[in-house]
């Protein structure tokens, strides 16, 4: 038996560290496609401070993909968030742009609810075909204590 | 035998363990499904690296293949003084995505790419289709430079979530429940004695009454 130690304060602050940095690699504000097609090295800024940058064969592969009056509302990078609210491997793509680009991109049907829900499977070959232009991020479920 | 926390058997003590152990709980799901997402990440790019590295392989053995004949025709002098005169200079850009917290290093290759300035007498197919190949496998190379950095740093990261999410499950999360189950047992024990107290008491006091 032993008395709650400094080390067991730290690794309690050290758990809710975990739990606050876990999406703190998401922009703080994204870009829509046509903003990013103008840049010369397309990038936004992450809550980190850190810079993320697209490939920009993934923002012509986007552009060849999705209809044109999407450009200006299709916000990137497209967020993929890990819902464990809806079971095992199942993640949500929010946003009517982002939803039906990923739809359109996977050959899904979307219901124009404004969010699609995808599975691993999924997920494998949205980030294989745009790595830079997809990230993940961790639903709120997980960090209501 | 499991560690336990030393801590007074009280009702906010008890509370509060049980609230820890749920933050403890929370944050192991959160960290082995990050580390299933980083497992799969870092999967696609040892797949990726492992076919990058065959195509460079093979472009740069027909692209040696080629040098090899146009040395063969010009001979190794020519050659190197054509390889002296291409010699020039190629930018490519480098940056960083960010795949859940690890930083991952980009690579775009340059738009233009570095052209061969070799003299007007050397010519043919084999000489074209060596500076052709070694072109090609620039950007195969850079891409290569790409996917081994992603495995290399994903790597490091699995470690790092691995070693963490241990820690919780196997000596964090059954310290706690040890403890919760030991606090919630002296409770017990303790209700135990207060009833055969009373009933001590009622049996004295009963009897007292018929003396």
């Amino acid at each position: 038996m032993k008395e709650p130690s400094k080390e067991d304060v730290f690794l309690e602050e050290l758990l809710k560290g975990e739990l606050r940095a876990v999406n703190f690699h998401v922009p703080l504000a994204r870009k829509t496609l046509a903003q990013l097609l103008l840049e010369e090295w397309p990038r936004v800024k992450c809550r980190d401070g850190s810079y993320h940058y697209f490939k920009r064969r993934e923002l012509e592969l986007l552009k060849s993909i999705v209809p044109e009056d999407l450009y200006d509302k299709l916000r990137l990078p497209i967020i993929i968030t890990r819902a464990p609210e809806l079971g095992e491997g199942a993640f949500i793509v929010e946003g009517d742009a982002e939803a039906q680009a990923v739809a359109k991109i996977l050959g899904l049907d979307y219901d124009g609810s404004g969010r699609i829900v995808i599975y691993s499977k999924h997920v494998r070959k949205l980030r294989s075909l745009l790595p830079t232009a997809t990230q993940y991020a961790f639903s709120s479920a997980y960090l209501v204590i | 035998m499991t560690a336990r926390i030393r801590v007074r058997p009280t009702k906010t003590e008890l509370i509060k363990l049980k609230r820890r152990l749920k933050l403890t709980q929370r944050v192991e799901r959160l960290l082995s499904d990050k580390l299933t997402l980083t497992m799969m990440e870092f999967m696609d790019s040892v797949r990726r690296a492992i076919k990058l590295r065959t195509e460079l392989h093979q472009k740069l053995a027909r692209a040696y293949e080629a040098l090899e004949v146009s040395k063969a025709m010009y001979g190794d002098h020519v050659i190197l003084t054509a390889a002296a005169l291409s010699a020039t200079e190629a930018y490519a850009f480098l940056g960083t995505r960010n795949i859940m917290g690890v930083k991952v290093p980009i690579i775009e290759p340059p738009k233009e790419k570095p052209k061969a300035r070799y003299p007007a007498y050397v010519t043919g197919a084999a000489i074209d289709e060596a500076v052709k190949e070694f072109q090609e496998a620039l950007d195969l190379i850079l891409e290569l430079a790409e996917a081994d950095a992603a495995v290399e740093r994903l790597g490091a990261e699995i470690k790092r979530l691995r070693r963490r999410i241990n820690m919780l499950k196997y000596i964090i999360i059954p310290t706690l429940k040890a403890t919760i189950k030991e606090i919630a047992r002296k409770f017990e024990d303790r209700e135990r004695e207060d009833k055969i107290r009373l009933k001590r008491i009622k049996a004295i006091l009963t009897q007292r009454q018929t003396t």
